[in-house]
């Protein structure tokens, strides 16, 4: 599969080396995630021009439109963020891990990520405690299409999780002496 | 009260400075407070209120804007931007330096980042000005000032968040980027066209005496610039005839820059996948700060933080304007340290209770805020546009930070303008939405 081989390009051949094939599945994990954000934004594109298209057109709103839409956004959001955080493009504040440079930075940045990832796992605790209350109290939508809150809250919480696994992942890779980032994946113009 | 803001200044010292990402930081700024100073649930809130911002229907928008500008970015969209607009330059003192400050006010009008604006005007634009022996500096200057303008010219990322944030309405403040940016643009070719007559070796002789367009060119490259009116139709078009909202104008937008990829042959699986998952790098950033932002304000909120800050700030009797000045200066040297979107985050919920009691208006503070963003784009050390403008023409940050001075301190002139002369920002919305 192409996110497979995506992964495997990104770093050298592991050989015998369990943890490195762990972080490279971590990886691969990523891009999965990454793959589902690219589909949601293409799912909102195609409901919301669907809508204007209907309503334009044919005086007919698609009225699930909007609801769903936003609910694809939030997987977006949660689902590519591990992916992100792996390509550099989540941003902090550096001037303390520039400044200091060599063995300090890594150890700050080692404490960073991984109170980090300690948040992370803290958010995805509750993002998965909301869906887990959603499924079992049956709650739903409160807009017309009635759907069933924890799926989306689920695809949220998935996202989170992926996130999680990412820091710790980097975390590990700080303490081998791999770079944190993978420059080879920042696609992204910096939008500022 | 004392302790609370104490705690709230130590939580997030401390986490952003130790280099943890700003989304998180804010997140465990917000939930230390919550967990020390109330009885609520925190676990629950904070999966609550995650699942609410991240799925708030004002959103919507963003994904797109971000997905529209990743595919414009791999288009010829910064030749045809040149062409289009070089032959008219005939016209004005300064000539073709005014192509920066053209190009970026037409592309912010398609983009909602000023980075982008910055590298697609800059891209040509700076080659062929050198190229023709104009004065370097003035160019670099103008094109790192008249970057910036992707911010203020709708659509505008800045914006969506802080409609989000601020609970206001998302088309209003994008009408009201309309006048202060084409008047901030205004204001940079009045400069440039004083600089020129002033200083004419500015321009290069060649160019001074003689134009190389015809009328004939003239006419044809306004069909170079067919794409951008297309672009501009599809995105601010949609939105102002009633047809769509700004959410469906994004998704207009995506569509026609995906036809202007397909018309320019620029369009492959390669840049299709690499603007998709630049897309889902740049957007995934800006949930996780929209998220953190909206939890640790949230809970401020529960701990009316807010009220207590401006009302003590109002029992000083500053004036309005006093005010402004000064949070433009706290926002001017924040922004050498931060860059703007977490300038933004980190501040409003502070901010805004303080502004709305001293008598402004939700929409003009936050067009004060664009503009003091921009401020923060392009003053060093922490300048996206003058990194991006470094990596163009592989000067230093020290020339290129020199040369943007003027057009800094324009900026600043125009804050007090509007500060001054709020009608200015608040005119056009309300003729056009009502009150």
């Amino acid at each position: 599969m192409n996110d497979a081989r995506a992964a495997g390009a990104a770093t050298p051949a592991r050989g015998a080396d369990p943890l490195g094939r762990v972080l490279d599945a971590v990886d691969a994990l990523s891009t999965v995630g990454a793959w589902a954000a690219v589909g949601c934004i293409f799912a909102i594109l195609g409901l919301i021009a669907g809508e204007v298209a209907a309503r334009n057109l044919f005086n007919y709103s698609i009225h699930f439109a909007w609801e769903f839409s936003a609910y694809f956004m939030g997987a977006t959001f949660m689902l590519g963020a591990g992916y992100a955080l792996r390509a550099g493009a989540q941003i902090r504040v550096n001037v303390l891990i520039t400044g200091v440079g060599g063995n300090i930075a890594r150890m700050i940045d080692l404490g960073a990520t991984l109170l980090s990832a300690a948040i992370a796992s803290y958010l995805s605790y509750a993002l998965f405690l909301l869906t887990w209350l959603s499924w079992e109290r049956g709650s739903k939508s409160a807009q017309a299409s009635e759907l069933p809150l924890w799926i989306p809250q689920l695809a949220l919480s998935v996202g989170a999780a992926i996130f999680t696994v990412q820091l710790i992942a980097r975390a590990a890779r700080l303490l081998r002496r791999e770079p944190g980032e993978d420059a080879r994946l920042r696609l992204a113009q910096d939008i500022e | 009260m004392s302790a609370i803001l104490i705690s709230l200044g130590v939580l997030m010292t401390l986490t952003l400075m130790a280099g943890i990402w700003i989304g998180p930081a804010l997140i465990a700024t917000g939930v230390v407070l919550l967990e020390v100073f109330t009885t609520r649930p925190t676990l629950r809130l904070v999966g609550t209120w995650a699942f609410n911002v991240l799925t708030s229907s004002e959103v919507v928008s963003l994904p797109l804007f971000v997905l529209m500008g990743e595919l414009l970015f791999r288009t010829r969209l910064s030749q045809s931007l040149f062409s289009g607009v070089a032959p008219w330059m005939w016209f004005l003192p300064g000539r073709l330096l005014h192509t920066t400050v053209l190009g970026c006010s037409l592309f912010a009008a398609i983009s909602g980042s000023s980075a982008a604006t910055t590298q697609v005007v800059g891209r040509i634009t700076l080659a062929e000005l050198t190229r023709r022996g104009y004065d370097k500096g003035i160019a670099v200057g103008s094109l790192a000032g008249a970057g910036t303008l992707g911010f203020l010219i709708p659509p505008s990322i800045p914006m969506i968040i802080y409609a989000v944030l601020a609970e206001e309405s998302l088309l209003r403040l994008f009408t009201a980027g309309f006048l202060p940016g084409f008047a901030l643009a205004g204001c940079f070719m009045l400069y440039m066209a004083a600089r020129a007559v002033l200083q004419p070796n500015l321009v290069p002789e060649h160019d001074r005496r003689m134009s190389d367009w015809s009328w004939r060119d003239r006419l044809k490259s306004l069909v170079e610039l067919g794409p951008v009116v297309f672009l501009i139709f599809s995105v601010l078009g949609t939105m102002y005839l009633g047809i769509a909202s700004p959410s469906e104008a994004a998704a207009m937008g995506v569509l026609g820059a995906m036809a202007v990829s397909a018309w320019q042959r620029t369009m492959t699986l390669d840049t299709l996948r690499d603007a998709c998952f630049g897309a889902v790098q740049t957007t995934c950033m800006i949930g996780l700060i929209v998220l953190g932002a909206f939890i640790v304000g949230t809970v401020l909120a529960n701990l009316r933080v807010p009220q207590f800050v401006s009302t003590a700030i109002t029992s000083w009797e500053l004036s309005p304007f006093l005010l402004i000045m000064m949070l433009t200066v706290f926002y001017i040297l924040l922004g050498t340290v931060l860059e703007g979107f977490s300038m933004i985050v980190l501040t409003l919920p502070i901010v805004l209770p303080i502004v709305q009691a001293a008598g402004f208006d939700k929409v003009w503070f936050g067009i004060f805020l664009i503009l003091t963003i921009e401020m923060s784009q392009i003053s060093p050390p922490v300048a996206f546009n003058l990194f991006v403008i470094q990596a163009i023409t592989g000067d230093s940050q020290a020339y290129v930070a020199r040369k943007v001075v003027p057009f800094f301190l324009i900026m600043i002139g125009f804050t007090a303008l509007i500060t001054a002369f709020p009608r200015l920002v608040t005119w056009l919305p309300d003729m056009l939405l009502g009150r």
